[in-house]
């Protein structure tokens, strides 16, 4: 680490504003998922506070070098210029459908992607059916999304693309959930951030 | 997550087992290893990050509430209260009778030194900057060499501090693409300290976001993409606006006749 500009760039403690941030808070804004007037106040405390500020920047490089390992095993690794090419070629097909989706066609149907959580797995784990009708726990799911920014409207059913199984590793890559709901249906399934691959990619 | 004592959700691990997953524990271990050179003290800070962790039956894990990934809350509680253990430690922690006598820039540089691993050109740096030493870099030379005869409990022989072996030595740095680093390197010593009285002074009158990310970035030397992150921009729309603050430290820097050698 760049030791003389690490120095010289540290925030003074002069004037600290307002409490220490929550390890909660921390975490939130490491992995960027503060909205942006929270984001404001919180950055206005970090950047005047040096307790709080190297948290953060050590937080943040522990997410980075987990990643960085992750990458480096291989799991979705793209190995080849072609393969790097087509996955690419396939990564603006699929964002610009997605976009064009949500654009363009019907307002009924909107597609969003959430980083899995306790409460939302527990909501998948209920039992193993792969489509819901229990009224109940179909409007918990609608409550979830919504209070993760996700608009949902009369939501009548939900289907899994296949069984949830929790990850096992603690520091193994991240669930993610793609949702997409159309006329009232919620078409769920959880992935692993590195998951994807491009089709024809060797091994 | 855990909001009440046992609960035990399907799917959701309990805290006391999860703090024996070999993964954690490691994580926990290298956590501590990077915040404290000494090894000694980065053991004990280990012992003091776990039993912050089980305190009040798991508590700090049992407030775990989602927002950011669990993974992510364990990172910044091990952070958390390494800093803490940081802060309690040199507060309390005995240092060498002939550190105190010299006061409280020679105790700054021997914890530098001796405890953070840094060099005797960062120590002066930073006592400098922070207005606990005044004198120039020949002074300096000449009032630390005391210091230099304190020992070092990392080590158990007595060690020179500029040990020319290079136990004291800054690693080489391989983020070369850092320019402010790069910048303050190629100074000498006394305008080494007007740049970055320029550069913290341009600093301090940005947004908190732009402070953030240059600090992120120049300062911690995390990349463009995890910085950006944080202050809520993509890679790329990041990278633009690190190039608009580099020129603004350009334009003050030679406004103030610092140029490079």
């Amino acid at each position: 680490m760049g030791q003389l500009a690490e120095i010289t760039l540290r925030p003074d403690g002069g004037k600290v504003q307002g409490e220490h941030l929550s390890e909660a808070d921390l975490a939130r804004l490491a992995e960027g998922q503060v909205e942006t007037g929270e984001r404001e106040e919180l950055l206005a405390h970090v950047s005047t506070c040096p307790r709080c500020h190297q948290v953060l920047a050590e937080t943040v490089r522990d997410l980075d070098a987990a990643r960085a390992a992750r990458q480096k095993a291989g799991r979705g690794l793209v190995r080849t210029p072609y393969a790097l090419a087509a996955s690419l070629i396939l990564a603006l097909v699929i964002g610009g459908g997605v976009l064009f989706q949500q654009l363009f066609l019907s307002p009924e149907m909107m597609t969003a992607m959430l980083t899995m959580d306790p409460e939302l797995k527990q909501v998948l784990l209920q039992d193993e059916s792969l489509t819901w009708t229990d009224s109940q726990r179909i409007a918990r799911l609608a409550v979830l999304l919504q209070q993760r920014g996700v608009k949902v409207k009369g939501l009548e059913k939900v289907v899994l693309a296949r069984p949830y199984t929790p990850s096992k590793s603690f520091l193994g890559p991240e669930e993610k959930l793609k949702i997409r709901i159309e006329k009232g249906v919620a078409y769920l399934e959880v992935i692993e951030e590195e998951e994807k691959k491009p089709p024809g990619e060797g091994g | 997550m855990w909001k009440k004592a046992g609960n035990r959700r399907t799917g959701d691990e309990d805290p006391a087992v999860l703090l024996t997953r070999p993964e954690v524990l490691e994580q926990i271990e290298r956590t501590c290893r990077r915040w404290f050179w000494d090894e000694n003290l980065a053991d004990e800070a280990y012992i003091f990050v776990l039993d912050g962790l089980k305190k009040d039956d798991f508590r700090k894990l049992r407030l775990y509430q989602g927002g950011a990934s669990l993974r992510t809350y364990l990172y910044s509680c091990i952070n958390s209260l390494a800093s803490d253990f940081e802060r309690s430690r040199f507060g309390r922690k005995r240092l060498p009778k002939i550190v105190i006598d010299l006061g409280p820039w020679a105790e700054r540089v021997f914890r530098l030194i001796c405890w953070k691993g840094r060099s005797l050109e960062a120590a002066f740096h930073e006592v400098r900057l922070e207005g606990l030493f005044a004198g120039t870099w020949a002074d300096f030379e000449k009032e630390s060499a005391p210091i230099q005869n304190a020992p070092c409990r990392q080590d158990p022989r007595q060690v020179s501090l500029t040990d020319p072996q290079g136990e004291f030595r800054d690693p080489p740095d391989p983020r070369e693409e850092n320019p402010l680093e790069r910048l303050l390197a190629k100074l000498d010593l006394e305008r080494r300290l007007k740049a970055a009285g320029v550069i913290r002074e341009i600093t301090a009158g940005l947004s908190a976001g732009d402070q953030e990310l240059v600090r992120l970035v120049f300062g911690s030397d995390l990349t463009v993409a995890a910085a950006g992150k944080v202050v809520g921009m993509e890679g790329y729309q990041a990278r633009r606006r690190l190039k608009k603050l580099l020129a603004r430290f350009r334009e003050a820097l030679l406004a103030e006749g610092v140029r490079e050698p």
